[in-house]
């Protein structure tokens, strides 16, 4: 009680209280009455620079902490645009694939228009089995293609082998390199007939052999070796591979020539299966 | 010439100028911060008031009168710059912050951090308050748990977190004219 009563005695606390009421309510009344006061302006006036000063620093300390605000909106774009890249990453790996399809159908078509009497097949090699003693391909057409046991498989660029089992939808083939298969073949250049066939030994190194060659035939290092059409299961006219050595049989008077296969049967991922051609003879088990 | 003697002798004293000027840019750059950089910066999304920390830095330490002119200029320089609202009555306000605790410092607690820091809390939650009724005032469709969040606890807080920053520049500002409370 005694303190409220020194203050209302108190001259200096009235007189600062009205003018602070004063203060409070003129600019008020003015702004109401669309005036501005003088002392307003004049402050506001005083204060532009430093207050101009102080937002410019304001705004750049905002502009740095922005960088920090924003870091998760930063890492879920960095996220987007890792799987936008992710995605093209897919494109250019489907585009990749494209081309690939494509190249192996226009050689698909040239061989179709070197050999108008064949019916081609084409299927991508789905899998490897190797073993100690074979290699058996796993290719992705099957019975529901049309495709059947012997039939020959091919690429652009020679023979591969032959069908030795179907299913629905798969087939198995084994390649020339290795000890089952014998094609019937002769050397382009000189006419000279023998059986292209794999042995244990030459199969390791990719290589097969062409046997029963007469002795005084005319073959060469390089000459290009031809599947024959003898047997019926391959048929004529298809590069098997091209001679890189030549062996004498002293025993049996003949010669031997070792084949280098055309195709790249290590690391063939298309193929074609040839399901007719124009001589379609009989044959039992892919050895002519 | 007891008359020409009283004449010749000036209005206020240089000592006082030099105070009333001092006091006076600090209060006025503090308003400019406050309106300013910290409003560019929106900390919380909220503005501390650095004005009312100086008005009470200026009553603990110099008294109840510097502290009340203090509060009315820094008041009028806030609604100057259009921090307050014309209905926030910040000069009285901030006059009757600087005067009561100019007199709590003398009666109730020595002139140091401590007591200059409860002052802060007790005036930021007075500073709280007049927001809360400012908002009731103006808005038709008071939603007052968004004005707590929105408004007083960011305004609160921020000026309770700054307070320690500005208090050793305001007490080597107001240390030259340390003086005892004046009121008897």
């Amino acid at each position: 009680m005694g303190f409220i009563l020194k203050l209302i005695k108190s001259r200096f606390f009235i007189v600062t209280l009205a003018v602070a009421l004063l203060l409070s309510i003129i600019p008020g009344v003015l702004c109401a009455m669309g005036q501005g006061s003088y002392v307003r302006s004049a402050i506001v006036t005083v204060g532009t620079p430093f207050r101009w000063a102080f937002t410019k620093i304001g705004d750049g300390l905002s502009g740095f902490s922005v960088y920090f605000n924003t870091i998760d909106a930063l890492r879920a774009e960095n996220e987007a645009l890792r799987r936008e890249l992710d995605e093209y990453k897919n494109l250019v790996y489907d585009a990749e694939l494209i081309e690939e399809e494509n190249d192996f159908l226009s050689d698909y078509l040239g061989l179709k228009e070197e050999h108008l009497d064949f019916s081609l097949e084409d299927a991508s090699v789905l899998g490897r089995e190797s073993t100690n003693y074979r290699t058996l391909l796993t290719v992705s057409k099957g019975t529901l293609h049309g495709i059947g046991v012997n039939m020959p498989i091919i690429t652009d660029a020679g023979l591969v082998g032959y069908i030795t089992e179907v299913g629905a939808t798969w087939s198995k083939a084994v390649v020339l390199t290795e000890t089952a298969t014998a094609v019937g073949g002769y050397i382009e250049r000189s006419g000279a007939l023998g059986v292209v066939e794999g042995t244990y030994e030459l199969r390791t190194e990719g290589l097969c052999r062409m046997v029963y060659i007469e002795a005084e035939s005319d073959i060469r290092v390089g000459d290009k070796v031809i599947t024959s059409g003898i047997g019926g299961v391959y048929p004529r006219g298809l590069l098997v591979g091209r001679v890189s050595a030549i062996e004498v049989d002293e025993a049996s008077r003949t010669l031997t020539a070792i084949v280098e296969p055309a195709a790249d049967l290590d690391s063939i991922s298309k193929v074609m299966i040839v399901t007719e051609y124009g001589v379609n003879e009989e044959a039992s088990d892919g050895t002519e | 010439m007891e008359l020409n003697e009283r004449s010749r002798r000036p209005l206020i004293s240089s000592y006082t100028a030099g105070k009333i000027l001092l006091f006076s840019l600090v209060i006025f750059l503090s308003a400019c911060l406050q309106s300013s950089f910290f409003s560019a910066l929106a900390v919380f999304s909220a503005l501390p008031d650095l004005v009312l920390l100086c008005v009470i830095g200026i009553a603990v330490y110099d008294g109840e009168r510097s502290g009340a002119v203090a509060g009315i200029f820094g008041g009028v320089v806030l609604e100057a710059f259009g921090a307050g609202g014309d209905i926030m009555m910040l000069p009285l306000f901030y006059m009757l912050c600087g005067f009561f605790f100019g007199i709590a410092a003398h009666l109730l607690f020595n002139k140091n951090f401590i007591s200059w820091l409860l002052y802060c809390i007790i005036g930021a939650a007075f500073r709280a308050l007049l927001s809360v009724i400012h908002a009731v005032l103006i808005e038709n469709d008071v939603n007052v748990l968004l004005i707590f969040t929105e408004i007083v606890i960011p305004e609160y807080f921020i000026t309770l977190l700054l307070s320690p920053l500005m208090y050793m520049p305001i007490k080597a500002v107001v240390r030259p004219f340390h003086k005892k409370i004046e009121m008897e």
